[in-house]
């Protein structure tokens, strides 16, 4: 009656679930860039990167309703609340497996760079949002040249 | 996480277990996984054997030229395998991806519900 995950793979899921957890949270405790872990609390995983141009912040969003996110940019963070609603399905059913993590959630990230927060667009596609934040020209690092005395 | 659990010889070689939800009504069984970043075509779902696979490529990043500044999303590709009940029908699965999310579902045989046997007064 139970749906069982194939035996062998079965009893990983839980190691492994563990192992990527215990992987975000080491990357997180290194990179010192996010705000502290909330324990028991969602937190969709982020990825910032940037380009010449730009910079990109990107989290998992699967299942949450675009509407129900509000992006706003204080200073140099950037922050991130949503909600991710359970769809309780009216017919009678019986849960065997609930993995998936749902409920209201909020990331802060602080920008790696001044950014045009006017010209900031954000879209959401396949579960992933992309927030693209374009970087303010008169505070990129400027080289200087060197005048050589003859 | 990479692919450090082979045992599957379907399984890509480096993949992570997407979170499923599984429930079942009278009329069939549901499975919800969240698989953001895949497109419908990066999507696969088969049976095989009884056995339920559902694998996606995730797309690469939006934009070339990318410097990495902090990274928490996990690199590989989805990939769980669950077997199935006999009581369902494993040829008429379907399966929907909306919004980075998969909803698979499989009806119940109708041979197997529970049925009741009128009984005739004498």
């Amino acid at each position: 009656m139970n749906p069982r995950p194939l035996k062998r793979r079965g009893e990983d899921t839980v190691v492994e679930s563990l192992r990527n957890e215990f992987n975000r949270l080491f990357d997180r405790f290194w990179t010192g860039q996010l705000e502290p872990l909330q324990i028991g609390r969602w937190a969709p995983p982020i990825d910032i990167s940037e380009t010449d141009d730009a910079v990109l912040v990107r989290t998992e969003i699967p299942g949450v309703d675009p509407a129900k996110i509000e992006i706003t940019i204080e200073g140099d963070v950037l922050t991130i609340r949503g909600e991710k609603l359970e769809q309780r399905e009216t017919k009678e059913r019986d849960y065997f497996r609930v993995e998936r993590q749902y409920g209201c959630f909020v990331r802060n990230v602080q920008l790696p760079a001044p950014v045009l927060k006017d010209q900031a667009e954000a879209v959401a596609r396949q579960g992933v949002l992309t927030i693209r934040l374009p970087r303010r020209e008169d505070l990129k690092p400027k080289r200087v040249p060197i005048n050589l005395q003859p | 996480m990479t692919g450090f659990d082979k045992q599957s010889p379907a399984a890509p070689p480096r993949y992570f277990l997407p979170a499923v939800d599984v429930s079942e009504s009278k009329d069939e069984l549901v499975l919800v996984a969240d698989m953001p970043g895949v497109a419908p075509e990066a999507l696969d779902v088969t049976v095989e054997g009884g056995v339920l696979t559902f694998s996606g490529r995730v797309a690469p990043g939006p934009e070339r030229g990318l410097e990495t500044v902090h990274q928490e999303f996990l690199k590989g590709d989805y990939f769980r395998q669950f077997r199935l009940p006999r009581e369902f029908l494993a040829d008429k699965v379907e399966a929907v991806l909306k919004a980075g999310v998969v909803t698979i579902r499989i009806p119940r045989d109708e041979r197997s519900k529970p049925r009741r046997i009128p009984v005739r007064a004498e």
